[in-house]
């Protein structure tokens, strides 16, 4: 082990439980590659392409009668910092997916400006993924990703997509945006999947 | 904050900078330190293996004190590729966990441990057949000035003439980063890897700095009268998040599809860089 002479660090009580390398942010950090999309809720709308039969559409509107649900999580960003307690409101993905008949078992998740991340499709349903369009009680702003962003919460970040549009159903676990730039096809934070290999 | 300006340059050459499958950590020992500004300075840090990294790639940064806690960071890589070698430029952040050490204890001869390079979207190798002739525009806020001055580091060092304009807002002539260099690099705009140079100062202007104090405005980002096109081919904006909305609402203003526009941000607060 290496020791940096000198270094003592923080040893903050209430970063004990975190993910590994994580460290607690009382703010929320922006990370996005490109310039904030400005999406108005009229524009928007959201699809799933299965592999076969027709590509499944919700308007804004449609999405509004879907039953909605508090999400009340941490999240936790490969840049290394982690957020407690964070309070969202959106649709599972479970409500979304209850029509769509699939026998592919990855997903490319689809954003406006053109942002991509591939997942599991079982890390999206089972109650583990939300389209979310609230934050802390108010509008979700353009610039986490509002008017609706993916939320996946037990995978890094990265993964909840912002601006999301689409789903597109895929074979095998083609690599998205951040992935195809050496981070992990996965990105399990608790084992610490930050990069290709880890 | 210390004023030394010592370097031991192992003295190698560049190398190509092709990312290694094999991501781990590596021991680096600290080999030298350059005053940046009166809050920042550069380490020059020895790491055995390292093989390269491209401009704008950044490293991770684990420290572990001697009861074996650890922290981790993510710092922008501040010099072109040279074997063996990692450098960072760091900013005092007076109440963060990682950047006092970096930026005020860490003393030659010191180590912790470096991981990568990482990320590979912001990042402007000279010869980028996407860029083409350019131009290609850099706009930094604050510390965000730092992969941006890599890039600049190695256009110089290809010796490439894509015509380049740095465009860097800072709040006052204590926080310039990398001045002498910066003044250099755009004294003689016909000398080969020279790039015009804007400095934004958006609180207090230095005796004799024609620009008022003022936030980065469309003027600013106008194209030199030398560019042979309005728009750049490839614009980067890297900078706290607000200063990046702040500068990707005046490009899409004066014209810029979003493709061209690349940025790197860092977070408003709570965040140690």
């Amino acid at each position: 082990m290496t020791i940096s002479r000198g270094f003592f660090g923080h040893h903050d009580p209430r970063a004990a439980d975190l993910p590994p390398g994580q460290h607690l942010t009382h703010g929320f950090p922006v990370l996005t590659a490109g310039p904030t999309q400005l999406i108005s809720t009229d524009k928007w709308s959201f699809t799933i392409t299965p592999e076969s039969g027709k590509p499944r559409r919700w308007s804004w509107g449609e999405m509004m009668t879907l039953p909605s649900e508090e999400i009340n999580v941490d999240i936790h960003c490969v840049t290394r910092w982690t957020k407690l307690g964070t309070r969202w409101r959106g649709v599972a993905l479970d409500t979304f997916f209850e029509d769509i008949e699939t026998s592919n078992e990855y997903a490319m998740v689809h954003s406006y400006g053109g942002y991509t991340t591939n997942l599991p499709l079982e890390d999206l349903v089972g109650g583990k993924a939300w389209i979310v369009y609230e934050y802390e009680g108010e509008p979700l702003p353009a610039e986490h990703g509002g008017p609706a962003r993916l939320l996946v919460p037990h995978l890094y970040f990265w993964k909840s997509a912002k601006w999301v549009n689409g789903i597109t159903m895929q074979r095998s676990d083609e690599p998205g945006f951040w992935e195809s730039f050496g981070y992990h096809h996965y990105g399990n934070p608790w084992r610490e999947e930050r990069y290709a290999g880890d | 904050m210390t004023d030394t300006s010592k370097t031991e340059d192992p003295a190698e050459g560049p190398v190509e900078a092709t990312p290694p499958a094999g991501n781990h950590w590596r021991e680096a020992t600290l080999i030298g330190v350059q005053s940046q500004s009166r809050h920042s300075r550069t380490l020059v840090l020895r790491v055995p293996g390292w093989t390269g990294h491209l401009p704008g790639q950044h490293v991770d940064v684990r420290l572990t004190s001697a009861d074996g806690y650890s922290a981790q960071r993510s710092y922008s890589l501040a010099e072109p590729a040279t074997s063996n070698r990692v450098a960072v430029t760091v900013d005092l952040l007076p109440h963060g966990e990682v950047s006092p050490y970096l930026a005020e204890i860490m003393e030659i001869g010191d180590e912790l441990e470096v991981r990568g390079p990482i990320g590979g979207w912001f990042v402007w190798e000279p010869g980028d057949p996407s860029i083409g002739d350019g131009p290609v525009l850099l706009i930094a806020g604050g510390s965000g000035v730092v992969p941006l001055v890599t890039m600049l580091r190695a256009r110089k060092r290809a010796e490439d003439s894509t015509p380049t304009m740095l465009v860097y807002s800072l709040r006052g002539p204590r926080d310039l980063m990398y001045g002498p260099e910066l003044e250099q690099m755009s004294a003689d705009l016909s000398a080969p890897g020279s790039a015009e140079v804007r400095l934004v100062y958006t609180r207090k202007v230095p005796d004799g700095h024609p620009r008022p104090a003022s936030h980065l405005a469309v003027e600013d980002i106008q194209p030199p009268s030398a560019w042979p096109e309005p728009l750049a081919a490839r614009v980067y904006v890297c900078g706290p998040s607000g200063f990046v909305d702040h500068a990707t609402g005046l490009l899409r203003e004066v014209g810029y599809p979003g493709d061209r526009i690349r940025t790197e941000r860092f977070g408003p607060t709570g965040v140690d860089r």
